[in-house]
């Protein structure tokens, strides 16, 4: 299936959870928020949600700043 | 020096610091420990997926220091909410610095959207440490509104120009009843000790610590200069005066030469 990841097409072999897609995509979750159609995604809930295929996920990370 | 107490969180370091802008992660931590701080600041940014992976987040851990996310990139309330979130997720904390500066020349943080956020991320649990203009009528709205401290500037963000608005920081810290720190335009260890000397509460100190040629050094020196100023202003400053008063008695000593 064709996802959007942070304004790009990304395409999986299947469907993934949220933890499942930071996985693939080679990213550790400390310091990481991720949001689906703008709408922030709480980190217990990672594990149970799978984006679907019209969905824009963004993936956001801490760095450094004043 | 003693403790101060942010929203039931004691710190007994009065030196908060920025990560930006130096010129290794190394170098940050190292910086950082110099300056004893016990809260740094970060940002939010969304990923460049085909770069590098980074953890800044490790390093600080390990430092040991609370981690303030910041609304750094928000043009406006709802973006800043929005940020605020987001933060809250990627560093499990409902501490936030709400900053919302849309203007790249001057970064001067918009009054209307700041206030318009922080009454929102109150109502939303988070502690909102608002970064605005030293505008003592907005300081007190936003107290009002619930946040559990006001970090007004001393002048435009990075610029090092000191505290060109001390005459407001002033009127700011007689009038709070929630711990006031200065934060921005703070360029030297002197800025930072007179800061607290005016009985600011702490500062935040970013660009002046690690864009100097010894970041480490320049730290330690922030470190000291913000508990000068602190124990100066607890011991009581000696009063200003017009006239000079002298240190010794005018009399008694060449009357007998006559």
């Amino acid at each position: 299936m064709q996802l959007q990841v942070n304004g790009e097409s990304h395409r999986f072999s299947r469907a993934l959870t949220l933890t499942e897609l930071l996985d693939s995509l080679n990213i550790a979750s400390e310091g990481v928020a991720i949001a689906i159609n703008q709408q922030v995604i709480p980190r217990s809930d990672w594990t149970s949600t799978t984006p679907q295929a019209a969905d824009q996920v963004d993936i956001f990370q801490s760095i450094a700043g004043g | 020096m003693d403790k101060l107490t942010i929203a039931k969180r004691e710190f007994s370091s009065r030196l908060f610091a920025g990560t930006g802008k130096f010129a290794s992660s190394d170098l940050m931590c190292a910086a950082l420990a110099a300056s004893e701080t016990e809260l740094v600041t970060l940002s939010l940014r969304r990923m460049d997926l085909k770069g590098g992976r980074d953890n800044l987040v490790q390093p600080l851990k390990r430092l040991g220091v609370n981690l303030l996310p910041n609304t750094s990139g928000a043009r406006t309330a709802k973006e800043a909410v929005f940020a605020a979130e987001l933060s809250r997720e990627a560093l499990e904390t409902d501490w936030i610095k709400l900053e919302i500066h849309p203007d790249p020349r001057y970064l001067m943080p918009d009054p209307i959207e700041t206030l318009s956020a922080a009454e929102q991320l109150v109502k939303n649990g988070f502690v909102v440490m608002p970064y605005v203009h030293a505008d003592p009528v907005l300081c007190k709205r936003l107290e009002e509104v619930g946040c559990q401290c006001v970090m007004p500037l001393g002048a435009p963000i990075g610029s090092n120009k000191g505290l060109a608005s001390r005459t407001f920081l002033e009127i700011i810290i007689e009038q709070a009843a929630v711990p006031v720190i200065v934060d921005a335009g703070i360029g030297a260890p002197s800025d930072a000790a007179l800061a607290m000397e005016l009985g600011a509460d702490a500062v935040l100190v970013n660009t002046a610590m690690a864009v100097s040629s010894d970041p480490v050094a320049m730290a330690g020196a922030f470190r000291i200069a913000v508990e000068a100023g602190r124990t100066a202003y607890r011991a009581g400053l000696a009063p200003v005066s017009r006239e000079a008063n002298s240190t010794s008695s005018l009399e008694g000593f060449l009357e007998t030469l006559e």
